[in-house]
């Protein structure tokens, strides 16, 4: 080992010593972990991250560590040296693992731990001078190369740098209340956004609900694949000796005397009239099934001593709120916002996040979440670069010759 | 819940493969069989494109949700991708393969039947849903055929002397997979900003699809700097489609999933 030409034994030894590094530092400061960078000290550090790779490139680029480290042993190491982590981290519960040991070595909070942090300086150093050593002097055929290798680069340079200006935060909305410009983030902390939301109504929409068979302790009853019947199909439900027709479906319903009328108020549950013939003794049930709400309690209905039929909840097809805002630049407007459609203002993304899960389709409050992420758009152009590199290889194929 | 009978149709599609299998291994030089055993595939096809599409209309949602509904595609894709290499480069051992693959996960939909559902969460109404995952799905075909032609290398290697020859087309299946992987990752990043306010949160998910892309990153670094070391690289491809495979269908089941937002099954 440590003659040169430098090989993998060399690289893996390197990664050993940085996991000793890390775990040691780790159990150093009782899993406290790397700690948050924020703006502008973050940009320095990626600044000077990047003079350091550039000017081991431009000025020592003919000593023999510095090709190493641009060649393909150092890159197999630390590709490796990473894939080790992310094993770890996707067989460990990080988020809401307990034990003393994971904390204390770094393994529940591997995104964060010294550990982690020293596999991506090797990895982006490595990656960084092979990048620069393929682009100057600059080739057409390195093209494919450099997008893809230079992209990776700029992602994850930029990722791991900009997470600690990644603002997160909720707010929580009730309808028909006075703009508020008031979010909490996940330590119940209070900030004043530059955007000011009123909600002026919350919007559920859901499927029809479904129909299944439950016994005595209340367990779904499954008979092969034909277990479940929504409440607005027209078949029958063979299951358990049964045959189970649904006459009448009202989406919003209220009890009265034994059955149900359609009524759309608020906790008005869904409700179907039920046909249900037992196949051997011919026996008939009709009775009303429903899910229930917060006002109205479920109803089954008892085939026999061993099965009932019940309705599971309506699951939420669509939800959304229409809200007004008012920036602090003058800007205002009423949009809708639901899951996959957020706004942007003032540098801030709004998503629909949550609602009152007791009232479900009923509730007037909304939850959104808040982000901010400055560093976005160079992640972005990372991403990009890489997303044309593919393309490229997908066009080009392998296109060197083996170095044979 | 919706009626589909899957069974009839799987029974179809897998005797017109089988068939096609037999009319591949058969050695025989003629022409008229290669062409009868190619029509059998393409009905196969046909055939499983009509069921997904049915199911889709039924659905009224792409059938993309589940894991049995993946595979559907996947079962699509494989004899596809099988065909054209095939056809490119005059591989029938390769057809043979990815169809018994493709029979493989029809029998696996076969014997855990779906329960056919319309819902579809409001996290995956997008228009990133249905190009995330073709595009993922026709990687992961791919990948599986580079990993066949891994297997027969390794056979190969214990048995007898491996042809050299073998490692290219498995190069070839692995760059087009590879670079397929990327843009389902990427695409995924995207899709998750908007859906989820971060492109990158190492869910469980994110997670092993991250290492299944690195681990393919391995294997084509390592296959460019030593492409004499194929008994090395051949285990690097099959060990590389084992973490596919758990990135797939086995991060459900691990510990470290407890918290997923990737987890739609039934």
């Amino acid at each position: 080992m440590w003659q040169t030409p430098w090989k993998y034994k060399e690289g893996f030894f390197i990664a050993f010593v940085l996991v000793v590094l890390g775990t040691s530092l780790e159990l150093a400061t009782g899993g406290a972990g790397v700690g948050t960078v924020t703006w502008p000290y973050n940009a320095y550090l990626l600044i000077a991250f990047a003079d350091i790779i550039l000017i081991l490139h431009f000025i020592f680029r003919k000593r023999n560590v510095v090709k190493w480290l641009s060649s393909i042993p150092s890159s197999v190491s630390a590709i490796v040296l990473y894939t080790f982590l992310t094993l770890f981290m996707g067989l460990i519960l990080q988020e809401g693992n307990d034990s003393y040991f994971a904390k204390i070595t770094g393994l529940s909070h591997l995104t964060t731990s010294w550990t982690f942090a020293f596999a991506q300086a090797y990895f982006l150093l490595s990656l960084g001078l092979v990048s620069l050593r393929r682009t100057f002097p600059f080739k057409k055929k390195n093209l494919g190369f450099m997008l893809n290798h230079i992209g990776l680069w700029i992602t994850i340079a930029a990722a791991t740098m900009g997470s600690g200006d990644l603002q997160r935060m909720h707010m929580v909305l009730t309808e028909n209340q006075d703009y508020t410009n008031q979010a909490f983030d996940d330590k119940q902390q209070n900030y004043n956004l530059p955007v000011s939301l009123q909600l002026h109504d919350f919007i559920i929409e859901e499927y029809p609900p479904k129909l299944a068979l439950i016994d005595r302790d209340f367990n779904f009853v499954f008979d092969d694949n034909q277990s479940i019947i929504a409440a607005d199909e027209d078949s029958t439900l063979h299951i358990k000796n049964w045959a189970i027709t649904i006459e009448t479906y009202y989406p919003d319903a209220i009890p009265m005397d034994s059955a149900f009328i359609p009524q759309e108020t608020n906790g008005a549950p869904p409700a179907v009239m039920i046909t249900a013939t037992n196949t051997i003794s011919q026996k008939t049930i009709k009775g009303w099934v429903s899910s229930g709400s917060y006002m109205i309690p479920q109803k089954l209905l008892q085939l026999d001593g061993n099965y009932a039929l019940a309705m599971l909840k309506p699951q939420t097809k669509k939800y959304s709120s229409i809200v007004s805002y008012a920036t602090i630049s003058g800007e205002t407007d009423t949009v809708t916002i639901e899951v996959n459609k957020p706004i942007s203002l003032e540098g801030w993304k709004i998503y629909q996040y949550s609602y009152d899960d007791d009232l479900g389709k009923w509730s007037q409050t909304s939850i959104v979440e808040v982000i901010r992420d400055p560093w976005l758009p160079l992640v972005y152009i990372g991403i990009f670069l890489m997303l044309a590199g593919a393309v490229y290889i997908f066009w080009i194929g392998k296109d060197f010759k083996l170095n044979e | 819940m919706i009626w589909i009978n899957f069974p009839a149709y799987a029974a179809l599609i897998s005797i017109s493969w089988l068939l096609a299998i037999v009319l591949y291994s058969y050695p025989s030089k003629s022409k008229l069989q290669l062409l009868i055993a190619n029509i059998l595939t393409i009905i196969g096809i046909g055939v499983l494109i009509t069921f997904v599409t049915l199911l889709w209309i039924k659905l009224e949602r792409p059938p993309m949700r589940t894991l049995g509904e993946t595979r559907l595609w996947y079962s699509i894709f494989l004899p596809i991708i099988g065909l054209i290499t095939y056809m490119r480069w005059k591989y029938k051992w390769f057809m043979a393969y990815s169809l018994s693959l493709a029979i493989l996960f029809l029998g696996i939909n076969y014997l855990n039947p779906d329960t056919y559902d319309k819902v579809l969460m409001p996290a995956l109404q997008s228009i990133w849903f249905v190009p995330h995952v073709v595009v993922y799905i026709f990687s992961y075909a791919l990948l599986a055929a580079s990993s066949l032609v891994a297997l027969k290398g390794l056979y190969e290697n214990y048995f007898k002397t491996i042809d050299p020859q073998t490692l290219n087309l498995a190069d070839n299946l692995v760059y087009i997979g590879f670079s397929f992987l990327t843009l389902g990752l990427l695409f995924g990043a995207l899709w998750a900003k908007e859906a989820w306010g971060h492109y990158w949160t190492w869910d469980p998910k994110e997670t092993w699809a991250f290492l299944t892309w690195i681990c393919y990153l391995v294997y084509i670094h390592y296959r460019y700097y030593h492409p004499k070391k194929i008994k090395e690289e051949l285990w690097i491809l099959s060990i590389a489609f084992a973490i596919l495979l758990v990135a797939w269908f086995g991060v459900n089941y691990l510990p470290s999933a407890a918290n997923s937002v990737h987890v739609y099954g039934n």
